[in-house]
């Protein structure tokens, strides 16, 4: 895996190991939801260096598309369920809200979501669950509740 | 609510603009040509450019889809709070610095466009392109956006090519997609855009509905597809279903087809499973090549065409079958009364995406 898919991962598996809604949700039913403002840009870099001073790289080439990240979570978790990786300006609290309503009228029951920008030397990474109930229920999820999560950062380096 | 899809803009090796390309794919005339010096150690391979002479800049092919937009739509229409410009690529500039060279094409249209807001970027493999056309019916049947311009592009880059011959994905001829014979893919480069609105009066030409569409993962690799075909499956299932359409009333499918042994093996697996074996069924990747986040975007103008000419476009390179899934790929011109047509695109990360498009 590349430094994105790893962060990807580990946050996805503290999410599945400490929310059993995740796990015992339908296989198509747990959508994905990622996005971030560079894409692979890390690993593009190093598959360039590959070809550049050796010979391509067909390990590093492979993840230099954002979307595997989905694709692992997937096959970690057996969901055969919706998925996207947008590239965004900033973090936007209002795109995970939107597109999991898009997911929610197509089967899904729970989202996981990520912000996972990349860049060397400073990691901005957040993952967060919520169940598209939540969507419409009488205190539904906010772009504010979103936004206090994110900013609530546990450590800056 | 309603959301209708038209006017498509294109550019690609099959030419400059839909008339063009729709006169090279009734002529079976593909774009795709060998190419001295393209891999790593200087194999030849075979590539879909837009032009022979000169590369192609990333932000030029956008720029030039939009303005022939504005052309055909007016500025008011592409600026307007109540349009959504909608990208789809893999890799965006592969000309400049790799950091941030997609969001640099967002940066580049927002202002040269004078966008209402900066455009919904989709970077999701291979898939992409249709994901994005569904991301825009979605918006729009949400109320969230009235209209959306969806842009598909990606270019042949070294980037790409070495990438794909370092998998042994890359064939030196023209692909040959469900063939017994196939040998891999061909990349190929395009720029797409099409319209989707709610507002059937906005078109200026053919318009078709966009009825349904969803996305489905594999969840069995992240480079190679399921032996099932599940996402595959799972996918245009859940697209028939939320459509209320049966496979009875396909005439036709664009399938992904790349050219690949275990790409075409998969489908026609997940086709068969469907019930959908008897479908007159193509890929365009003989006439285009694999355009990446390009490809379900202009192979869904080509739907378009498809239905408003009644015509279904021949499978190029294809004449022996080569899949366990029997399937009924077309193998001449022919005029046809379609119904309904069904695109389906996967890629990497084990996406499969789908899209239905019905008569008016």
């Amino acid at each position: 895996m590349d430094v994105l898919a790893k962060w990807g991962f580990l946050g996805s598996e503290l999410l599945t190991q400490s929310l059993p809604v995740l796990t015992s949700a339908g296989e198509e039913e747990v959508g994905l939801i990622f996005a971030n403002k560079h894409s692979t840009a890390m690993t593009d870099e190093l598959f360039q260096d590959s070809y550049k001073t050796a010979i391509p790289s067909p390990a590093l080439f492979v993840y230099t598309l954002p979307n595997i990240i989905n694709g692992e979570i997937s096959i970690r978790n057996k969901w055969y369920g919706e998925s996207v990786f947008s590239i965004l300006p900033n973090f936007d609290p209002e795109y995970y809200i939107r597109t999991a309503e898009i997911m929610a009228s197509k089967g899904t029951t729970q989202l996981l979501a990520g912000w996972l920008e990349i860049e060397p030397g400073h990691e901005d990474i957040f993952m967060f669950a919520f169940s598209a109930e939540q969507l419409t229920s009488k205190n539904p999820i906010s772009k504010e509740h979103i936004l206090n999560l994110y900013s609530a950062t546990l450590w800056k380096h | 609510m309603e959301v209708f899809i038209g006017d498509p803009i294109m550019f690609s090796s099959m030419g400059e603009g839909a008339e063009e390309t729709w006169k090279n794919l009734s002529a079976s005339v593909s774009g795709i040509k060998k190419f001295e010096n393209a891999g790593f150690g200087g194999e030849a391979f075979s590539l879909g450019k837009i032009s022979t002479d000169f590369p192609v800049k990333f932000n030029d092919l956008v720029s030039l889809c939009l303005e022939n937009l504005v052309q055909e739509k007016g500025k008011e229409f592409l600026s307007s709070p109540k349009t959504k410009v909608i990208l789809s690529t893999t890799k965006g500039d592969m000309e400049g610095p790799l950091k941030g060279n997609i969001l640099a094409t967002g940066k580049y249209v927002n202002e040269k466009f004078s966008l209402a807001s900066f455009p919904y970027i989709l970077c999701h493999g291979c898939a992409s392109g249709v994901m994005a056309i569904n991301a825009a019916s979605d918006l729009i049947r949400n109320k969230v956006i009235k209209n959306a311009v969806v842009i598909g592009a990606d270019l042949v880059s070294d980037f790409v090519v070495y990438g794909f011959q370092s998998l042994f994905a890359l064939s030196g001829e023209i692909c040959k997609p469900f063939d017994a014979n196939r040998n891999g893919i061909n990349l190929g480069e395009a720029g797409c855009a099409l319209v989707l609105s709610s507002e059937p009066s906005l078109f200026n030409g053919f318009k078709a509905k966009h009825l349904a569409g969803t996305t489905s993962n594999d969840a069995n690799h992240i480079s190679g597809p399921s032996r099932t075909g599940e996402g595959l499956f799972r996918s245009v299932k859940k697209t028939m279903a939320l459509a209320k359409k049966e496979p009875v009333t396909l005439s036709y499918i664009s399938a992904h087809g790349t050219g690949t042994t275990y790409n075409d093996e998969m489908e026609s697996i997940a086709f068969n499973r469907l019930g959908m074996e008897e479908v007159p069924v193509n890929s365009l990747k003989g006439y285009f090549g694999h355009t990446l986040g390009a490809a379900g975007v202009i192979e869904t103008a080509v739907c378009l065409q498809s239905l408003q000419h009644n015509a279904l476009i021949p499978s190029y390179g294809f004449s022996v079958p080569g899949t366990s899934g029997k399937l009924n790929l077309i193998k001449k011109f022919t005029k046809v009364q379609h119904q309904f047509v069904l695109k389906t695109v996967s890629g990497f990360g084990g996406t499969n995406a789908s899209l239905l498009l019905g008569p008016c």
